[in-house]
């Protein structure tokens, strides 16, 4: 059934190029854009399991607050990220201490050479401690920037800024994180 | 180079990389400061490329499910109040669980038997050979019979005689197709002027309806003198952007969550003292009588007297239960008609109680719910009343059971239809496929074993199954390669066999309500399904019924996919006792309806796949409707609306932005796109409700909300020329007092002079 209703939403893409809905359009940014919105969070939250477990309540929420969303489709992607920046204060909010997760690498399980995984992993948690001496503004533009490919207007609207401090505020992470991963 | 310049390219290397090039590419823009860029955008994708998370397909397919689950969830209560947008999502709730069964048959073998199919892609008339049966209702003698009907339904459908289980409607592009569509309810309608100060307009436009008189419920209502204005709830998510004078700085005030729920009374007329002067601590959509302000919520229907505007006074209110959910409502000569649906529960059905007014109970006996003839599922009650404005008494009611969330409500001003969508039993034609259409396919041996198990005394349920297993059997037995061959022409078959009969297997039922005596004075049906009310119009006591039929994805058949069946698109002419006296058939093959108006003697249809065919129908003779001319052009309208006798505005889509198209429809037989004009915006709120769009012939102007602004455009002379835009307002409706446009947004009210189009008012939330 599960792939007979997919088969039906590709059908369905093929045949309406438009989506012709909040609804629809929803579903067709779940499917183009879900993995950024796990990315984003994960680089918010810094626990992977969590992070696709927030990402599911991200488009929950959406579905609740559709009614009252209103505009194009491609505001809606970065109203998705709107959504997801609450969800992840609510989860801080949650959390009595904001105690921060080490990243875990992305494919340490399949990595065969272990060597190579050792020497990953040690990369991977100087990436961590880096991003984890961000300040959380500067951690949400490098989720939005580049976890999340927003551009630094759309990055903007979500985060409440305008373009020029989005462009302001990831340059000092940038050069923030150059310099903690250099040392 | 200046530490600004530098963030700016920075940004701009970073959005090449973001759409895909590599860093070389990206830097290759601004050699002369790659040197400085390229350990910056190193350490940023280095880090992106380390901690990339893969998500894992489980937790994506469940949070899919989840989502789909949740969004069919609100398009069921969506399209219960009558916002729908688009009706395909359909099963998950009770088909699913049938699907391991249901999927296999359904679609294959489609419908009914009785019917000759017409086939499509001509204008066929007359209509000799169509079923118009299957629409007689009776009402239920006892309470016994009632439960035994439910369940006879029940069984029906959860055996897959109906319900289509492997097959999937296409999704349409919906306006609102249950609630309330192009004269206004009281457009331009005078109103006595008041003393000498002038306190009401004169001119005063009313929301944009379908049925001049017939009034709809909206968010934005007015008297000519206060606008009632029901905010939605929303999420913000930006603020108004403010440029800092002198620099590229922009300051976006930060947004938060904010719930701006509730009505707005704003005194509007005269103009120079625009202010908010009471509230009411609701929102929904609003019906304007007298001085009673009805607003209709998501549970219930809460009246005010606005007598006092500044300090509005409940006078009833009307509780919707959780089993019911409100379809539509209209005000028409002093009455509020109100449809309902309520969910009905097969082994113990009564007292179908969908709402209490002031605290008491309604109660629907047996006696007063009608029930179509021939079984359908039936798994709700619609419930159709006369509700006394200002007292919230029903003072009248009948009901009827049928399939839930398939009705369109249409109002003319002699009475009420209300369709209901509903799938044929398919077990004759699952023989009949079977037996006559895979003769020299199936082996003679089974077609027997399928021919003896008609005379079988089992249930129909039974015998569908039956036939699954024997074919199944059949398709077991066969090697590998045989059975792919099997598979693939009983697939091909299937298909032809079900284009075939695509208008016997998804019918409309239709019930007519007249208003004198609120009883039902006829019903019938209809081959296809229904877009929404439009689709509807009653002409000179006749009804026209524009249907989309043959609109799946396909569906499965043992396992065995099939595609692509051609869907067409049909209108029917129907007299005063429903019957259908005729017809036009096949209209735009393979689309589908996206917009619907049917004007005097005249229809147009406008279906949609790829171009979109603008059909212009000619309906002057009731028995001989024909195909007048047809017009091709790429995109589509959703909303059709006629701004003079032979000039038709077409709100649509092209490209993924907002089109306005003029059809100068003169000549019939060749209707023209005299102008266009592309916005550059990707919707308009008038693609989902009719309410949003408006329109003022002294002026010659239209307005239409798209994106956060609201558009004013004018058709002086048949050409679309923008006269003015209202940028960042959240733009929802607008009207006009005298000779002032009133635009309103969820984030002010905006005035201008429609002469000088100077804005002379403007009021902030």
């Amino acid at each position: 059934m599960l792939q007979l209703e997919m088969r039906r939403t590709q059908l369905k893409e093929k045949h309406n190029p438009a989506a012709h809905s909040k609804e629809d359009a929803l579903a067709s940014l779940f499917d183009g854009h879900y993995e950024s919105v796990v990315r984003y969070i994960f680089v918010r939250i810094g626990d992977r399991a969590d992070a696709e477990e927030l990402a599911g309540d991200v488009f929950l929420r959406a579905v609740k607050s559709l009614g009252s969303f209103r505009g194009s489709q491609e505001q809606m992607r970065f109203w998705v990220y709107r959504v997801a920046r609450n969800i992840v204060v609510d989860y801080y909010r949650k959390r009595s201490k904001r105690h921060t997760v080490p990243l875990e690498p992305a494919d340490a399980v399949e990595a065969q050479d272990v060597e190579q995984t050792a020497e990953r992993n040690l990369q991977l948690e100087a990436v961590a401690k880096a991003l984890d001496r961000l300040t959380p503004a500067q951690r949400e533009v490098i989720g939005l920037r580049f976890f999340a490919g927003l551009t630094s207007e759309e990055a903007g609207r979500v985060m409440g800024k305008s373009s020029g401090a989005v462009r302001e505020m990831q340059r000092s992470a940038i050069e923030k994180l150059r310099g903690l991963v250099r040392d | 180079m200046k530490d600004r310049d530098l963030n700016r390219l920075l940004d701009e290397c970073i959005d090449r990389m973001n759409r895909g090039q590599t860093l070389d590419e990206a830097l290759a823009g601004c050699p002369g400061e790659a040197e400085q860029l390229r350990p910056m955008l190193e350490a940023a994708y280095g880090l992106r490329d380390n901690v990339e998370p893969a998500p894992t397909s489980g937790a994506k397919m469940a949070n899919r499910r989840k989502l789909q689950q949740a969004l069919n969830a609100r398009r069921e209560k969506a399209e219960s109040r009558g916002w729908a947008f688009a009706p395909f999502v359909p099963v998950f709730n009770r088909q699913v669980a049938l699907a391991a069964v249901s999927s296999v048959l359904l679609v294959a073998v489609v419908a009914a038997g009785l019917v000759t199919a017409l086939t499509g892609g001509a204008v066929i008339n007359p209509p000799t050979g169509i079923n118009t049966a299957g629409g007689e209702i009776a009402a239920f003698d006892s309470e016994a019979a009632m439960v035994a009907y439910l369940q006879e339904s029940d069984e029906l459908y959860a055996s897959g005689a109906w319900g289509l289980g492997g097959v999937f409607r296409g999704g349409a592009f919906e306006q609102s197709p249950a609630l309330p569509p192009v004269p206004s309810a009281n457009d331009g309608a005078s109103i006595a002027s008041g003393d000498e100060s002038k306190s009401q307009a004169d001119r005063v436009s009313g929301t944009n309806v379908q049925v001049q008189g017939i009034d709809e419920p909206d968010i934005v209502k007015t008297d000519g003198t206060n606008i009632y204005f029901s905010h939605e709830d929303w999420w913000f998510y930006g603020g108004i952007r403010i440029e800092v004078a002198g620099t590229e700085d922009e300051i976006w005030p930060v947004p938060t969550v904010e719930d701006r729920s509730g009505i707005d009374i704003i005194d509007a007329f005269p103009l120079a003292n625009m202010s908010v002067i009471g509230e009411i601590d609701l929102s929904g959509d609003l019906l304007l009588y007298g001085d009673t302000l009805m607003v209709f919520g998501w549970d219930g229907i809460t009246a005010y007297d606005v007598a006092d505007p500044q300090s509005p006074a409940q006078k009833w209110q009307i509780d919707i239960e959780d089993s019911t959910s409100t379809v539509a409502a209209r005000l028409y000569n002093g009455k509020v008609y109100l449809v309902t649906q309520t969910w009905l529960n097969s082994y113990d059905p009564l007292p179908i109680v969908p709402m209490k007014v002031d605290g008491v109970p309604v109660e629907i006996g047996y006696a007063s719910v009608y029930y179509p003839i021939a079984p359908v599922p039936a798994d709700a009650t619609y419930n159709a009343m006369v509700v006394n404005p200002d007292t919230g008494a029903i003072e009248s009611s009948m009901s009827f059971v049928g399939q839930a969330y398939t009705s369109v409500v249409y109002m003319s001003p002699s009475a009420i239809y209300i369709t209901y969508t509903y799938q044929e039993n398919i077990l004759p034609l699952a023989f009949d496929f079977c037996i006559n259409y895979c003769q020299g396919l199936l082996p003679q041996t089974v077609i027997d074993r399928i021919n003896t198990l008609q005379g079988y005394d089992i249930s129909d349920t039974a015998k569908l199954t039956e036939i699954q297993v024997i074919i199944g059997d059949w398709l077991n037995s066969l090697s590998g390669d045989a059975r792919a061959v099997a598979e693939n022409d009983l697939a091909n078959r299937l298909a032809d066999y079900y284009d075939l009969h695509k208008r016997d297997l998804e019918r409309t039922g239709i019930v007519k309500i007249d208003l004198a005596g609120f009883t039902t004075s006829a019903t019938g049906s209809v081959p296809g399904s229904v877009l929404n009310q439009f689709s509807l119009d009653e002409h000179n006591g006749y009804l026209r019924i524009a249907t989309t039929v043959g609109d799946t994805w396909g569906g499965t058949f043992m396992g065995i996919w099939w595609f692509d069946s051609e869907s067409a698109n049909d209108v029917y002419v129907l007299d005063g006792s429903l019957a259908v006296v005729g017809v036009v058939q096949g209209l735009g093959l393979t689309e589908r309806i996206y917009a619907v108006r049917f004007i005097g003697d005249e229809g147009y249809v406008v279906t949609f796949r790829q171009v979109d065919p603008f059909y212009v129908l000619d309906l002057s003779d009731p028995a001989n409707p024909r195909l007048a001319g047809e017009l091709k052009i790429p995109g589509y309208s959703s909303y059709l609306h006629p701004i003079s006798e032979d000039i038709i505005l077409g709100i649509g889509q092209e490209d993924w932005q907002v089109k306005l198209s003029l059809f100068d429809v003169t000549d019939p037989a060749n209707p023209v796109e005299i102008d266009k004009y592309t916005m550059a915006e990707y919707w308009t709120d008038v693609s989902s409700t009719h309410h949003a769009f408006m329109l003022d012939d002294v002026h010659q102007i239209f307005f239409l909300p798209a994106g956060e602004s609201g558009y004013v455009f004018s058709y002086a002379g048949n050409q679309m020329t923008l006269v003015k835009a209202v940028t960042d307002i959240r733009a929802k409706r607008a009207l006009y007092m005298d000779d002032y446009l009133y635009i309103v947004g969820d984030g002010s009210v905006v005035v201008y002079d429609e002469v000088t189009w100077e804005q002379v008012g403007e009021l902030k939330f």
